[in-house]
């Protein structure tokens, strides 16, 4: 009974708390250039001439780099996780299929965490940031001129999950 | 104020809007950014509640924002500005969030098993915004649709590509953990 009346009180607190949420939260200042500055990237002539037949090299492109992230990124840090999470993460890069094993899944929030990863680490996730971001410009151009393309589209979703991985990876290592 | 100040405020709000979303459509960059300024708190609030990573929300944020210039022309007026806006930032959050369907499954016991309270840092649970963004994934996702943002178990059941039972289940996980922590 006790319980009852605890669970209808807790309940009654939390619907008022979210029903108090606010309903804006301010992106920071920087967006804006980003956005600003992602509109005006010019799409590149050879990716407009070549077409579909470009998207898939861009891919095995981008999945290579990842490939090599991770492995660089899992000898850089070597002593900062143990041998398991390492040799794990190398045979998913190996498959090709960059898995993700559940130790890399869990909440993250990198403005909090990332100071207290090692320059070394930080410095390989901000190199592999960068190329992401520019494989994702060049895709976001290639999708302005053909948003339709059903691989682009694929790649762009690809792309977003690994970068996605490389933020929980980076997440990890700051624990 | 009276009720024909408001709709006059809302009439004078609305030709703002027009007029903006005009200039947009013949490629005006400025009006484009008033019309950022005017609606990304609110798309960025509900990117970071989906995603529950500020990285994220300001990539998909900015993903949004970049779409909206790209598909103005598609914007026919039949409905807000701003929910067009929304509307978009849900669907592509879902694209992402579809790709974690793992996320998603399981039922409630086994999920309360694979999620124990001592996984999350208590003391940065500061209030229901950061709680929030603490749940798992699949949890996270179904609060905010449900309990924030409205939507039935079926439309998310169909979204997310799951069952109703499932939703309810994860809505059920998300309350008892949101309850736990901030009794704690």
């Amino acid at each position: 009974m006790s319980d009852d009346i605890f669970d209808l009180e807790a309940e009654k607190k939390l619907k008022k708390e979210l029903a108090n949420l606010t309903e804006s939260i301010e992106p920071p200042d920087y967006l804006w250039d980003r956005i600003q500055s992602q509109l005006q990237t010019p799409v590149p002539s050879d990716m407009q001439q070549e077409g579909r037949q470009n998207t898939r090299w861009l891919f095995y492109g981008v999945a290579a780099s990842f490939a090599f992230a991770f492995l660089a990124l899992g000898v850089t840090v070597w002593g900062q996780f143990n041998a398991t999470t390492l040799i794990r993460q190398i045979a998913s890069a190996d498959r090709g299929g960059l898995a993700v094993t559940s130790q890399l899944i869990s909440p993250i929030n990198l403005t909090d965490r990332f100071r207290h990863v090692s320059p070394e680490a930080r410095a390989v996730v901000e190199a592999n940031m960068e190329v992401i971001q520019q494989a994702l410009n060049e895709i976001y151009a290639a999708l302005a001129q053909d948003p339709d393309n059903h691989d682009l589209n694929e790649i762009l979703q690809e792309t977003l999950e690994q970068k996605h991985r490389l933020l929980e990876t980076a997440d990890m290592l700051s624990l | 104020m009276t009720v024909q100040a408001i709709n006059i405020l809302k009439e004078a709000v609305d030709t703002v809007e027009q007029e903006l979303l005009g200039r947009v459509c013949q490629g005006d960059m400025k009006a484009f950014e008033l019309l950022y300024k005017r609606e990304s708190g609110r798309v960025f609030a509900l990117a970071l509640r989906l995603m529950g990573v500020r990285a994220l929300a300001e990539e998909l944020t900015q993903e949004v924002f970049v779409l909206a210039w790209r598909k103005i022309e598609q914007f026919r007026g039949e409905s807000k500005f701003s929910t067009w806006l929304y509307r978009l930032t849900t669907n592509l959050a879902l694209d992402r969030l579809r790709l974690k369907k793992h996320a998603f499954e399981s039922n409630t016991a086994e999920l309360d098993e694979s999620f124990p309270a001592h996984h999350v840092d208590l003391d940065n649970v500061r209030d229901i915004e950061s709680a929030i963004q603490r749940l798992p994934d699949g949890a996270r996702t179904v609060l905010v649709l449900y309990e924030i943002e409205g939507h039935s178990h079926e439309y998310i059941a169909e979204s997310l590509g799951i069952a109703t039972g499932t939703s309810k289940a994860q809505l059920h996980r998300a309350k008892k953990l949101l309850k736990q922590w901030l009794s704690a």
